[in-house]
């Protein structure tokens, strides 16, 4: 077995430029999908080149990342050549390091990327079109999943935080207005899509950080912001990196030790200072809800949002497309609500009802999908939470000093502070596992998996 | 009941081979202590690989000490980040050198902190797989929920004190002559390891 995997040549090539011989083709318009005009209304002045070439590259990374299955130990490496207008910037010495910095500390992989002229001009979008997003009063931004985090952050930012907030959301789906307080607030889409090589691509996904991060620093810097605020409480954030599993790279999408490689990358590209903020960070999911409840009473927050990642194909019962209930995200959606005294419906999921001991027959009769691949999404999920609880506990005490020590780094604080805050997380996040499970009853299925706590 | 749920562990065989050792009571400590040197050195040439291994241990031990107090800067440990390929081992190590700098630990004292956290975070990183994977199995009735649980609980005791000691001191060894004592060469069958394939173009 080869150690040093084999390196995938990439090129990104536009509509009508030529494939090369050796190198896997990343075609612009067929594989990368993006509208670069929506971004160029937020400014009033002359078509930016850099708007387009910004985007181009957190398409060709996704592309990289999400057509190539990853090898068992993990390292994938890629040499990718992007077109792009200004290659004398984006070739720059600094700007390149700050790149691969980047994304070989989100991804785990060795990234090789050169910049080239582009072959044919690009069309530069008709001016004139500007909306609310021209007058520039916007002072921060929020990267806006319409999820448990998006909403508390919205809802708390809105009551505490004096700045008006621009909510960003990238992908397909459409969100037209938001509404906090029966006020519409300002919200912009950026229609971005990319298809990997393959239907059997690789499902780590580490780069939709960069993605979602990336975009966010360009919609910053047209705008005028400084400031991103970043949603994720402390669970999702630390968690993945508290706890690592095997030999797969620690996840830090949402992570300060990334968010802080990010801004010095933005800082490259744009010569300005844009900072990440993770306002939510030292709360547990539950606590930020619990935040939003009192500021925003009322259950839409858990009506209106998913958090299960699964599709209509993996998810669906009762003839309607549920969320499952029992993977990562949803088990801590469910323990996180609990803990901020909301009371769901159970028919938002799949999995209704934990208390039953049998993992089967605890799905709804009308559960068509692989039981047994949901069978250990949901042993991941119960083990994740479970490995949390024990994460500051004497044997595991110095794993959890470099994971502060990272803390401190990316969100420029001392060591002792993110020490105390840290170990207030994971005693809250005990607590309201603890009490989750306990909801459950002792015959639950979950009881049988997990032991800390 | 399946005899052998390490058989199907998504990991490479070093580790599989660690798991059929604790899996089984009849092998000792002793076999179980060589089974994870044996994975965790060969984990150290893939990911870490001996040149990074080299540059740390030389940030600390070499001529080159930057100042009479012995200290390593930050900038000098990122800059050995940047040198070698990703991964997670190394990142362990990098960040597990600028928490001992930042604890004032100078030189050999700094050096062995940063492997002994490093070793510890990597064996609680593989058993909470095997765990994983085991609870996988108990649940398809080829092993149980307790022997889940054990196989977890005996991986990491074997992590002690004593023996991320040694293991530091087989690590400082490797970095700084570039090899193996012969015995453990021999053991554990390992070569130079992987490159950074830029660094030769």
């Amino acid at each position: 077995m080869s150690e040093y995997p084999q390196v995938q040549h990439v090129r990104v090539v536009q509509e009508h430029e030529k494939s090369r011989s050796g190198s896997h083709t990343c075609r612009i318009g067929s594989h990368i999908s993006f509208d670069a005009d929506k971004l160029q209304c937020y400014v009033p002045g002359p078509w930016e080149p850099v708007i387009y070439d910004t985007m181009l590259v957190a398409g060709a990374v996704e592309f990289c990342d999400i057509s190539f299955k990853r090898p068992l130990g993990w390292r994938r490496a890629f040499k990718l050549s992007i077109p792009v207008h200004e290659p004398g910037r984006w070739n720059a010495d600094e700007l390149k390091a700050a790149l691969r910095s980047c994304l070989e500390r989100l991804t785990g992989d060795a990234w090789d990327i050169s910049f080239r002229s582009l072959k044919h001009a690009v069309d530069s979008p008709a001016q004139g079109d500007f909306g609310f997003e021209a007058d520039r009063r916007f002072k921060a931004a929020i990267p806006y999943s319409d999820g448990l985090d998006s909403r508390a952050l919205a809802a708390i930012m809105h009551h505490n935080d004096p700045r008006p907030l621009l909510r960003i959301r990238v992908g397909e789906k459409n969100i037209r207005s938001h509404q906090v307080d029966d006020t519409k607030v300002p919200f912009e889409n950026i229609p971005f899509s990319v298809v990997g090589l393959k239907a059997n691509r690789e499902s780590s996904a580490r780069s939709r950080g960069f993605k979602f991060g990336l975009l966010s620093g360009l919609a910053a810097y047209l705008t005028g912001i400084d400031a991103i605020v970043v949603p994720e409480s402390g669970q999702g954030s630390f968690g993945p990196m508290l706890v690592t599993v095997g030999q797969a790279h620690g996840d830090r999408r949402t992570h300060p030790e990334f968010t802080s490689l990010l801004s010095a990358f933005l800082r490259q590209i744009f010569e300005r200072e844009i900072r990440f903020e993770h306002p939510l960070i030292w709360n547990t999911k539950g606590q930020s809800l619990a935040h939003a409840r009192q500021l925003a009473p009322g259950d839409a927050i858990w009506k209106e949002t998913r958090s299960c990642w699964k599709d209509a194909r993996l998810a669906s019962a009762g003839n309607s497309h549920r969320q499952c209930g029992i993977c990562a995200a949803c088990l801590l959606r469910r323990c996180s609500l609990h803990a901020a005294g909301y009371v769901e419906d159970p028919e938002m999921y799949v999995w209704e009802d934990l208390s039953l001991p049998d993992f089967a027959s605890a799905a709804h009769p009308s559960f068509r999908a692989n039981l047994a691949s949901a069978k250990n999404d949901a042993i991941a999920a119960t083990l994740h939470m479970d490995h949390i609880a024990e994460s500051d506990r004497d044997y595991g005490k110095l794993s959890l000093q470099r994971q502060v020590l990272l803390a401190a780094e990316g969100l420029g604080i001392s060591y002792e502070n993110a020490y105390s805050s840290m170990t207030k997380l994971i005693a809250q996040h005990r607590s309201e596992w603890h009490d989750f499970k306990a909801a459950q009853g002792s015959a639950s299925f979950l009881q049988s998996w997990a032991i800390a706590a | 009941m399946s005899d052998g749920p390490y058989r199907s562990l998504n990991m490479e065989k070093v580790w599989r081979d660690l798991a059929q050792c604790v899996h089984y009571p009849a092998n000792s400590v002793l076999d179980r202590t060589d089974a994870l040197t044996k994975a965790l050195l060969r984990t150290v040439k893939t990911q870490i690989t001996p040149n990074g291994l080299r540059l740390i241990v030389e940030a600390f031990t070499g001529a080159s000490q930057p100042d009479m107090f012995n200290t390593v800067s930050p900038e000098k440990l990122e800059a050995i980040r940047s040198l070698c390929l990703p991964s997670d081992l190394l990142n362990s190590a990098i960040d597990n050198a600028k928490l001992a700098v930042s604890f004032g630990l100078v030189g050999d004292d700094a050096l062995e902190n940063c492997l002994n956290r490093t070793i510890e975070d990597h064996c609680r990183s593989r058993s909470r797989q095997i765990e994983e994977h085991y609870l996988r199995k108990a649940e398809l009735n080829e092993t149980t929920f307790e022997k889940s649980r054990a196989i977890r609980r005996d991986l990491d005791g074997l992590v002690t004190q004593s023996f991320r000691a040694s293991m530091t001191a087989k690590l400082i060894e490797w970095g700084k002559s570039g090899h193996l004592s012969k015995a453990s060469i021999d053991k554990n069958s390992l070569d130079a390891g992987p490159v950074r394939a830029t660094d030769h173009e």
